[in-house]
């Protein structure tokens, strides 16, 4: 589904206007991305939470030049669906 | 950091940004609700500027319960996946963005390469690949024996140069010996084995340094042993060059066979042509004896032959396994020849007299 589509969706299920909803979705997203972008955590009830993770340094080789590359480290932002979510998905059968 | 925020508080930021609270949560529910629907219906949701969720399938799988043991089967299923957007990614890792990924150089990896190849040989040499190598000179037994062996060892009655002896000696050592030894041989064999394993050993650079300074322990160690080696050896020569004035036999205390050997010849053929009667060899064995702790050669001439003084003659005949008189090991097999009656005659004055004159001259020897 795009972003097209899904905004769409919204629209529907909260019976706002597109137009409203492509400003509001907006707008959320940022202050989403705002709340991970200073290592904060985000927990949505029955959704899910987002939660900022440390990632350590690691050797690596590449595999055809031999040449080691030391990757600094870095953060991360993780997704934990929620109970409800992962118990509907679970039960779906795998096509 | 670490600040826990919900649903609640992002109606709050759009409220903030001017939306009305009522449809602020509106929308932010119904946002939540469209991702779960969105995965449903097509198994992705993209949503630019933050990323993309996505339902991945999983495979059945045989697992155990953890409380009874019995085998169970995880059935397929999906499970939700989230790829954060190039946006979020940069913006949640600024703290961290000015980190860069670092090649690491060649020249500094040979060297690492190196240390840690000859490190993983030594440590994984396996002692019964390779037998030992037979093609070792004397010298460089003699010196292996010497370098293995510690100084109270030297002190030890070591009469044998026999190189039957000797070769016994060196297969004692020869597993200690061996891993240093097929070093060099298996190196070249063993490179493309050690490649993979060094390329393990490279990630923890605790390992690097701690094997150079075993390795520099190692390299001094052996210095210290040779050194060692040297010093005995010549103290020994000075010791033998005495020997050689005063015309005493000796066999014992000799490490070195090449500098013994012609050391020992001459000394022996003086003292074969001062006492031609007097030929230790010749004499049948009575019987031997276990040399008990604080036994001396004294007493046990006084009880074979009546007399202390003719414990020389017992030293004579023992000369290959008492390097010392006054000074033989708990436990020395000892042999007690039978001496013509003419020697140990406690009585006769000219019997006497020989025995107090070797009695002299041992003690010289000894008493230094």
């Amino acid at each position: 589904m795009k972003h097209k589509d899904f905004l769409k969706a919204i629209a529907q299920e909260s019976a706002l206007e597109a137009d409203l909803v492509q400003r509001m979705s907006h707008d959320l997203i940022l202050s989403m991305a705002d709340i991970l972008g200073n290592g904060d955590s985000l927990s949505i009830q029955g959704f899910g939470s987002f939660e900022v993770k440390k990632k350590d340094e690691r050797l690596s080789v590449h595999p055809q030049s031999k040449q080691r590359v030391m990757i600094p480290p870095k953060l991360v932002a993780v997704f934990r669906p929620g109970s409800n979510l992962k118990q509907k998905f679970k039960d779906r059968p795998n096509e | 950091m670490n600040n826990k925020y919900l649903l609640s508080d992002l109606v709050a930021r759009l409220q903030k940004k001017g939306y009305d609270a009522k449809q602020a949560d509106l929308l932010t529910r119904a946002f939540f609700h469209a991702i779960e629907q969105g995965l449903e219906q097509d198994e992705v949701v993209k949503i630019n500027q933050f990323g993309q969720f996505k339902l991945q399938k999983v495979d059945a799988r045989q697992s155990v319960d953890v409380n009874t043991g019995a085998r169970v089967e995880i059935k397929a299923h999906s499970k939700i996946s989230f790829t954060p957007d190039a946006y979020l990614k940069d913006l949640v890792n600024t703290p961290l963005a000015h980190l860069q990924p670092v090649a690491l150089d060649e020249p500094s990896n040979k060297k690492l390469r190196q240390e840690i190849n000859s490190n993983l040989l030594k440590g994984t040499a396996a002692p019964s690949t390779e037998p030992v190598k037979k093609t070792v000179t004397e010298t460089e037994q003699a010196e292996l024996v010497a370098q293995t062996s510690v100084e109270p060892k030297a002190e030890e009655p070591r009469a044998e140069i026999s190189t039957p002896v000797q070769e016994e000696i060196i297969v004692e050592m020869a597993p200690s010996q061996e891993s240093a030894d097929n070093n060099e041989p298996e190196k070249p064999s063993k490179v493309t084995e050690m490649k993979k394993q060094e390329e393990k050993a490279l990630f923890e650079v605790q390992d690097t340094t701690e094997s150079k300074t075993k390795e520099n322990k190692k390299k001094k160690n052996g210095w210290l042993l040779i050194l060692c080696v040297l010093a005995i050896a010549l103290i020994i020569y000075a010791m033998l060059a005495k020997e050689n004035k005063k015309e005493v036999l000796s066999e014992s205390l000799v490490i070195e066979q090449t500098t013994t050997q012609p050391a020992a010849e001459p000394v022996q053929a003086p003292q074969a042509a001062q006492e031609p009667e007097l030929d230790p060899s010749a004499w049948p064995t009575l019987k031997e004896v276990s040399l008990a702790k604080g036994e001396r050669l004294t007493l046990l001439a006084l009880e074979n032959y009546g007399d202390k003084v003719f414990w020389v003659y017992i030293y004579q005949a023992n000369k290959d396994r008492i390097a010392n008189p006054n000074d033989i090991k708990a436990g020395t097999r000892i042999r007690i020849p039978q001496l013509p009656v003419a020697l140990i005659n406690a009585k006769s004055a000219d019997a006497m007299a020989k025995a107090k004159a070797l009695e002299e001259k041992y003690k010289a020897e000894f008493s230094k």
